[in-house]
């Protein structure tokens, strides 16, 4: 009998095809399957994707603070290198978060953008990420402001929590769908929202796997080229 | 419609611009490698049959 060994190719295939046909689902759910909200109409579709994106960009905050503690703590490259890769698709993500917001804010709530106390934080979130990500392309080899650099990853998602508190005990705007007692949505509705945090979540792994490799694979040429002078 | 339109346009605008960013910056790193690896080939000596010129040391 042969055992066959699955590769980090076949799995990151499998992967790609998992994520592909859950965004399809996701897509599904969103556009046919969730029911048509009353009060906002079509426009309320745009929470299909703005909440998973949020979802995942907290995620991928934590997965870049968590590789900076481990990076701290052991001194190994990889973990840097993690801690930048999980940031900067984090970063693509809470870029998003703030453009599709604002898209459903300008016909909801007559604006693009307020100072509200949960959108204040959630910028804030997404500053400290964009300089965590200028100091870290800055630091390059030099292993002391990659020290720094990690720190920076592991303040900044102290952020993290003040953004959702914030929705909950500040007189905040957006709504809040998740409390402890129910999810504030019809079933087609927190159906279709599954759908979207699962293929979103997917494609985070996707992604962070191929940056993280890239990360890698430039780290391993660059000292392959100061080797060699 | 249109902010919907919009929305999911971005998103996936985004993404994909992503996407083609690491596609690029592998493309950069392959040849980065080609570079190293054809560094060797172009560094070894010259063949015994032409003796390089040797240094005035000991004449």
């Amino acid at each position: 009998m042969t055992t066959r060994r699955r590769t980090p190719q076949s799995s990151d295939g499998l992967l790609s095809w998992a994520c592909f046909a859950m965004m399809l689902l996701a897509l599904a759910g969103a556009f046919v399957y969730a029911q048509r909200e009353v009060v906002m109409g079509d426009v309320q579709r745009i929470f299909y994707v703005h909440l998973p994106l949020a979802w995942v960009g907290f995620v991928a905050f934590g997965h870049a603070c968590w590789a900076g503690v481990r990076y701290l703590q052991t001194g190994r490259r990889e973990w840097d290198i993690a801690s930048a890769s999980a940031a900067e698709i984090g970063v693509l993500f809470a870029t998003l978060v703030i453009i599709t917001g604002s898209l459903w804010a300008r016909p909801v709530w007559g604006t693009w953008w307020t100072w509200d106390p949960q959108l204040v934080t959630y910028l804030i979130l997404w500053l400290i990420y964009v300089g965590y990500l200028m100091l870290r392309a800055a630091a390059g080899d030099d292993p002391r402001q990659a020290r720094f650099a990690a720190v920076f990853a592991i303040v900044g998602f102290v952020d993290v929590p003040l953004v959702w508190l914030s929705a909950r005990y500040l007189r905040a705007l957006s709504p809040v769908i998740f409390t402890t007692h129910s999810i504030g949505l019809a079933p087609s509705m927190a159906w279709a929202l599954l759908a979207g945090l699962v293929a979103w979540s997917l494609l985070y792994v996707v992604l962070v796997r191929a940056r993280l490799r890239l990360g890698l694979l430039e780290a391993r040429v660059q000292a392959l080229g100061d080797e060699g002078g | 419609m249109t902010y919907l339109f919009w929305a999911f346009a971005v998103v996936w605008i985004g993404l994909f611009a992503y996407l083609y960013r690491l596609v690029q910056r592998s493309l950069r790193l392959e040849r980065d490698i080609d570079a190293l690896t054809a560094r060797p080939r172009d560094a070894t000596p010259p063949p015994a049959s032409s003796p390089a010129p040797r240094s005035g040391v000991g004449r």
